[in-house]
């Protein structure tokens, strides 16, 4: 039990450490936006408005998982 | 005849229906409600933060004087058809985009001027380290591959790029979440509370770049960015002695499309910053006005490596001005299979290791 343990952690680990590496090849993207071609202070808020629409309750009996909605 | 609306639900997406017995609009998917006149003013906002004005002042670009290109000779590259712009002293024998020779077409003609450049800062050997250092620090490349490298190719290259300035007058709704956790003996409850944040306003862009060369990846030379345009001067041929360029085969009109998303997308992360206090934020509507829209023609300084490996070609840049460096790198499986093996063995053993040890302690 202690080895199956150990096991798991160890490809855990490995899997994070080499994922993190093999991601790091990769450094070509498109841009998301263009924040950094935002000129400095000029963003002018003229409406600013949060509405509240509703609300809904969602129970799970604790020992169970089948979930109900009210 | 009147018209019939179809009212969308805060909380799914769904048709909502009306429910007779509760008077209330009811969801048939989630089985949430909500009351007639928040539901109306709900889709009101939305259907207000709905359609696009984003057109742009045909601009950008000049007319060449007489003379100013008789020193400037065309190269075509007959694996890629990339046509490089060099001085009659430079010249150019490769192409930077495929590394195949290049052949002197003739003198430059044509095409617009464009109206700045920005020139580089950082010279070939600053490239060089910026590309030792690059692949160097990467453990998991054939190595092979760094054998390989022709580091001392890299070239400068003046790449062509439409650069897009406007205020974005914008109207958005953003569906906004809140939830709340507890339990009591036999059950566990959320609470979720839906609202919506309407927004609008203005924000300015500046200068924001589109590559202009169907030969450059435009997501390397996005990936190089950002560019400091207040570093731009007006242009001038003599920038172009020592180095390569590259001349517009988008066309501004074949940019609009990037320049757009690019801003309509920036000014909704913008606005969305502005919803705070909630757990979820999702745009749901938005609407984009460009104002004072104006476009530029320039250069921007990159300099481009490219390597072929095992029949794959690998391109890498850096922002001639401010060093940004980028480029993918193959991945050797073997390499990673054995790092993957080593590292999971290691720490299996000392896990095991210590888990005897604890074990022992206990018993």
């Amino acid at each position: 039990m202690g080895f199956l343990i150990s096991l798991v952690i160890g490809l855990i680990v490995a899997g994070v450490v080499v994922g993190s590496m093999v991601s790091k090849l990769k450094t070509v993207h498109m841009q998301k936006g263009a924040a950094a071609y935002t000129v400095h202070n000029s963003m002018n808020l003229t409406v600013n408005r949060d509405v509240f629409l509703g609300k809904k309750v969602e129970k799970t009996p604790r020992n169970t998982q089948t979930q109900q909605k009210r | 005849m009147s018209e019939v609306n179809e009212y969308k639900c805060p909380c799914c997406g769904a048709r909502l229906e009306f429910n007779s017995a509760a008077q209330n609009m009811k969801c048939p998917y989630c089985d949430s409600e909500f009351p007639v006149s928040t539901v109306e003013n709900y889709n009101v906002e939305l259907n207000n933060a709905s359609g696009d004005d984003m057109s742009w002042e045909s601009s950008g670009g000049t007319e060449w004087a007489d003379g100013e290109t008789a020193n400037m000779k065309v190269y075509t590259c007959k694996s890629c058809s990339g046509t490089i712009i060099a001085d009659e002293t430079s010249g150019a024998t490769s192409c930077p985009y495929c590394g195949n020779p290049v052949v002197m077409a003739g003198v430059f003609s044509g095409d617009l001027r464009p109206d700045r450049i920005i020139p580089f800062k950082l010279d070939k050997n600053a490239a060089k380290a910026a590309l030792t250092k690059h692949i160097e620090s990467k453990k998991l490349i054939p190595k092979v591959f760094k054998d390989q490298n022709h580091i001392d190719e890299i070239k400068g290259l003046y790449v062509p790029v439409w650069l897009f300035s406007a205020e974005a007058d914008t109207n958005m709704c953003f569906r906004a979440e809140k939830k709340k956790r507890w339990s009591d003996a036999n059950y566990n409850y959320i609470e979720t509370s839906y609202f919506q944040a309407v927004r609008a306003g203005k924000i300015s862009f500046a200068q924001v770049p589109v590559d202009g060369s169907s030969k450059m990846p435009d997501d390397l030379m996005e990936s190089i960015e950002p560019f400091e345009f207040t570093q731009a001067v007006d242009f001038n041929t003599a920038y172009l002695s020592g180095y390569l360029a590259d001349k517009y085969d988008v066309t501004r009109e074949q940019s609009v499309g990037r320049a757009n998303e690019r801003i309509k997308t920036g000014a909704e992360m913008a606005f969305r910053d502005t919803v705070t206090g909630y757990d979820t934020v999702k745009c749901e509507s938005s609407s984009v006005k460009l104002n004072n829209a104006k476009s530029l023609y320039a250069l921007y300084p990159v300099w481009i490596l490219t390597t072929t490996w095992e029949d794959k070609k690998f391109i890498f840049a850096m922002n001639g001005q401010t060093g940004k460096f980028v480029g993918n790198l193959p991945l050797d499986k073997g390499a990673a299979i054995r790092l993957f093996a080593l590292i999971a063995a290691a720490v299996t053993a000392v896990c095991f290791v210590i888990s005897l040890i604890l074990s022992g302690m206990g018993g």
